[in-house]
């Protein structure tokens, strides 16, 4: 293997700091980009603003539900839409001081069983810096805030409102409260045209089921974990342990790509999961004071198999909803007709011949025509009840 | 080790980003160029004669906020002030002080400055009159209070514009609507108020910020005010101002130094003092005070410098390019001309008044009472009460006479209208409860009347449907 793709290792001169430092800068100033990361990264920006145009041209609002697994990696994915949104709009956001690209907000859980919309519109006017959304002269009544967030998302010109935990939106809300509110969030994206990106776990699912309108007008962005089942997607956890080993903060490099395996069934392939495995590993390895994190640290800190398998199920379920399985198209197909119309003939036939095989059902008692061949007709006749026609005849 | 592929995946060592927080840090210090606080709305009317006053950009930018403007200001404008404006003064600042910050004195020049650093806007200082006609004096520039065309209000409402206040009506010279001629008024015709510089109240403009009544219309034609000398003398007023308009916005700034210093080279002519005299009908003595070369010197007002320059038919513009022009002037014989620029209040002419008030009291009209017959007349209405006591004491109470004839009109309409509609409906066979009759009605809110509920209950036990 040449150089060039040996991942790069982490500063030397963080063996000589403190055990504090060498775990803060693992936990968090390490940052994986991996192939899923970047596909929904991409997809997500290709529907907010066309790419290599910037922030100046946009596509009209569009709701985007952002649907993984716990522990996937959706803030990571946050944050580097963020960073790649301020990347494109550095442009105009230098031409333009009143212009701001996106709000960031977290979806509060709901209280007394409904979701506080006044809170929502507060952290979209906090992440747009608004000088009067706390304070003496706040704003109280929620149509007074959904006014202010209305006209601040249209004077700050935004690309977006990025929504973390957005399935909180869903909790409390059964069907039409569902419909009702993803209905509010469409109203502001048809005034402004801002764009939601919804971004939350699989308690989403219902979302893309809740109204055939807000279906059409939807783009679902899957961000599964890997399969280790697909050699791809093997390989591809492979070399995230790889570039990871080589960041862990010890004197000598751990294989962890040896126990691929066993680190895959703790973390089912979520790459957060992982990384919070490595973190716990981490810790314990230097409070121990050893040299490396070994297997044994790496048992002792995973994840307890019930936990595991209670996530595994739930993603399995999620997973088979979210994919689409073989014979997509000629379901459709069958159900807008077209499929029925060229089967029509063999159909027909086909239920001609159901029908010559089964018994008469308006012959109740009657043996078939063809069973007693030699002179059984009146014989055949007789025990059968008379009709009336046949009684009628004589 | 082994490793099969390639690796696809890339660490990336991040500054600073705490996972823990619930909400990172969208924009850290440093990674764009800093945003403005306050919205940066564009200016109406930017570079035309109906550019945007700077006390009408500040209110519609707080409204815009969802605030009211003087909030606004208290909370963000005056920690960067360099004059203290504690809470109450803050009040009687915005009702009419505050107008100065339209003018051309330092405190124009820091508002327009704050306002830019928040809006992140280098084009608001144009709101200002500094920037209009350059650095003259203030004194007698403004107006006391904001005036406003009715007509104006009314066709941009009506074609969906944005509503504001032009810099334009701002001028004490300004008396007529440059598009509509006619006379710009400054009180309420609801309340009889003026209008706070700095609202106090989310209303938008175009409406009153104290009683919150429309304030658009056809327009008060006051009679008497209106001449057609007074039109022509407006127009060219508004020659002047568009004139130093354009000049003020392609150089670097008027300067009036040149005016007095042309003037006084004028001066220096044998007979000059004299003849400027015979034709502004100002005193001679005047013109030395202006050019400083008396023991005491002072600036004229800018009403009288157009009140002399319309005397001597040349253009402030004209006269500091070119001081030969006011020689070529002094040299004609022409009748003086006078430029009124405000109405003589204090001339009352009786014999009008006289005849309105004698129709009202034979008759001829609706006695509405003396507020609306001064409004109508021009004049206010202590001018009335003072020159016509006996006849406004009774005018006022035919006034309250007729009011209350009206109103029992008017109950008596309701009162029919409500037994009509439970006639109606019990002719039809349906109980007429109150919300069925209230949906009869051509106002619903006439139920909330007590004589409407009184009718309709009698109505009811008429008809034996209610003990």
């Amino acid at each position: 293997m040449s150089t060039e793709e040996i991942p790069s290792s982490f500063p030397v001169e963080l063996l000589t700091q403190p055990i504090g430092a060498r775990l803060e800068y693992f936990e968090q100033r390490c940052l994986i980009e991996h192939p899923r990361l970047r596909e929904a990264l991409d997809q997500i920006l290709q529907t907010i603003c066309p790419p290599g145009e910037g922030a100046s041209v946009r596509r009209p609002g569009t709701m985007l539900l952002v649907i993984g697994p716990s522990r996937v990696g959706k803030t990571t994915l946050i944050h580097l839409l963020e960073e790649r949104l301020r990347a494109l709009s550095r442009e105009q956001m230098a031409h333009d001081a009143s212009f701001i690209p996106f709000a960031s907000v977290l979806a509060a859980g709901p209280e007394a069983g409904h979701f506080d919309w006044r809170e929502y519109y507060r952290a979209v006017l906090r992440s747009l810096q608004d000088p009067f959304v706390d304070g003496k002269i706040a704003r109280i009544r929620a149509r007074e805030l959904r006014e202010a967030m209305e006209t601040a998302l249209i004077e700050r010109k935004l690309l977006a409102i990025i929504v973390d935990e957005a399935h909180h939106l869903a909790k409390a809300a059964s069907g039409r409260r569902l419909q009702d509110q993803l209905d509010h969030l469409k109203h502001f994206e048809n005034l402004t045209g801002v764009s939601h990106v919804l971004v939350g776990t699989y308690e989403m699912r219902p979302f893309r089921r809740v109204n055939p309108q807000l279906a059409c007008r939807s783009v679902d962005v899957h961000f599964p974990r890997y399969d280790a089942s697909k050699e791809e997607d093997a390989q591809v956890f492979q070399s995230v342990l790889w570039a990871l080993q080589r960041q862990l903060p010890v004197e000598q490099e751990p294989h962890l790509v040896d126990q691929w395996e066993f680190l895959y069934a703790r973390s089912i392939g979520c790459i957060g999961l992982l990384k919070m495995h490595l973190n716990r590993a981490l810790h314990l390895a230097l409070t121990e004071g050893t040299k490396t994190v070994t297997l044994v640290h790496l048992r002792k800190t995973a994840m307890p198999e019930a936990k595991v398998e209670l996530a595994l199920h739930n993603a399995l379920e999620s997973e088979a909803e979210l994919t689409e399985a073989d014979g997509a198209d000629e379901r459709l197909l069958t159900l807008l007709g077209l499929r029925e119309r060229e089967n029509a003939v063999p159909a027909q036939a086909k239920r001609k011949g159901q029908s010559s095989s089964r018994k008469p059902q308006d012959r109740p008692g009657k043996r078939l025509p063809g069973r007693d061949s030699t002179g059984q007709e009146e014989d055949y006749e007789a025990p059968m009840p008379l009709s009336g026609e046949e009684a009628a005849a004589g | 080790m082994s490793m099969t592929g390639q690796t696809t995946t890339s660490v990336r060592v991040m500054d600073s980003w705490k996972e823990e927080s619930p909400q990172p840090q969208a924009f850290p210090d440093g990674a764009i160029p800093p945003r403005s606080k306050l919205y940066g709305l564009m200016p109406c009317g930017l570079g035309t004669l109906f550019q945007e006053s700077l006390t009408s950009y500040l209110n519609r930018l707080g409204r815009r906020h969802g605030v009211s403007p003087r909030a606004l200001v208290a909370q963000e404008f005056l920690p960067h002030l360099t004059s203290e404006y504690p809470q109450y003064h803050l009040a009687a600042f915005s009702r009419g002080t505050a107008v100065g910050i339209n003018g051309t004195g330092t405190v124009a020049v820091e508002w327009a400055s704050v306002l830019e650093q928040l809006t992140q806007r280098s084009d608001l200082h144009w709101l200002t009159l500094r920037w209009w006609i350059g650095d003259i004096q203030p004194r007698g520039l403004l107006r006391k209070v904001p005036a406003w065309c009715p007509a104006c209000y009314a066709a941009w409402k009506e074609g969906a514009l944005s509503i504001y206040q032009p810099l334009l009506w701002m001028f004490l010279s300004v008396t007529l609507c440059p598009e509509h001629e006619i006379g710009l008024i400054d009180r309420c015709p609801h309340c009889q108020k003026y209008q706070s510089v700095i609202s106090s109240k989310k209303t938008p403009a175009g409406w009153c910020t104290q009683c919150n009544i429309w304030l658009g219309g056809t327009g008060n034609l006051l009679p008497g005010m209106v001449s057609e000398k007074q039109r022509e003398q407006q127009a060219w007023v508004i020659r002047i101002l568009e004139e130093l308009r354009v000049e003020n916005a392609s150089s670097e700034g008027l300067s009036w130094k040149y005016f007095f210093e042309n003037l006084a080279t004028c001066m220096k002519e044998r007979g000059a003092p004299s003849k400027l005299a015979d034709l502004t009908g100002m005193d001679r003595n005047v013109f030395y005070f202006w050019t400083g070369r008396m023991h005491l010197s002072y600036t004229p007002s800018f009403e009288t410098i157009l009140a002399f320059c319309y005397a001597c038919n040349v253009t402030p513009l004209q006269f500091m390019r070119t001081p030969a022009v006011l020689f070529q002037k002094m040299q004609q014989e022409a009748l003086p001309q006078r430029l009124q620029s405000k109405p003589k209040r204090n001339r009352v002419d009786r014999k009008r008044c006289q005849d309105v008030l004698q129709a009202v009291l034979d008759g001829c009209e609706e006695p509405l009472g003396i507020t609306s017959l001064a409004q109508r007349l021009g004049y206010h209405e202590s001018l009335l009460l003072r020159y016509f006591p006996a006849e406004c004491q009774q005018i006022t109470q035919l006034a309250q006479e007729h009011r209350k004839q009206r109103r029992a009109r008017y109950t008596t309409h309701v009162c029919e209208e409500v037994r009509h509609a439970v006639m109606d409906l019990h002719a039809r066979g349906i109980f007429p409860s109150h919300r069925k009759v209230r949906a009869l009605l051509s106002d619903p809110n006439y139920m909330r009347m007590p004589e409407a509920s009184a009718a309709w209950h009698a109505t009811r036990r008429e008809l034996g449907l209610e003990q």
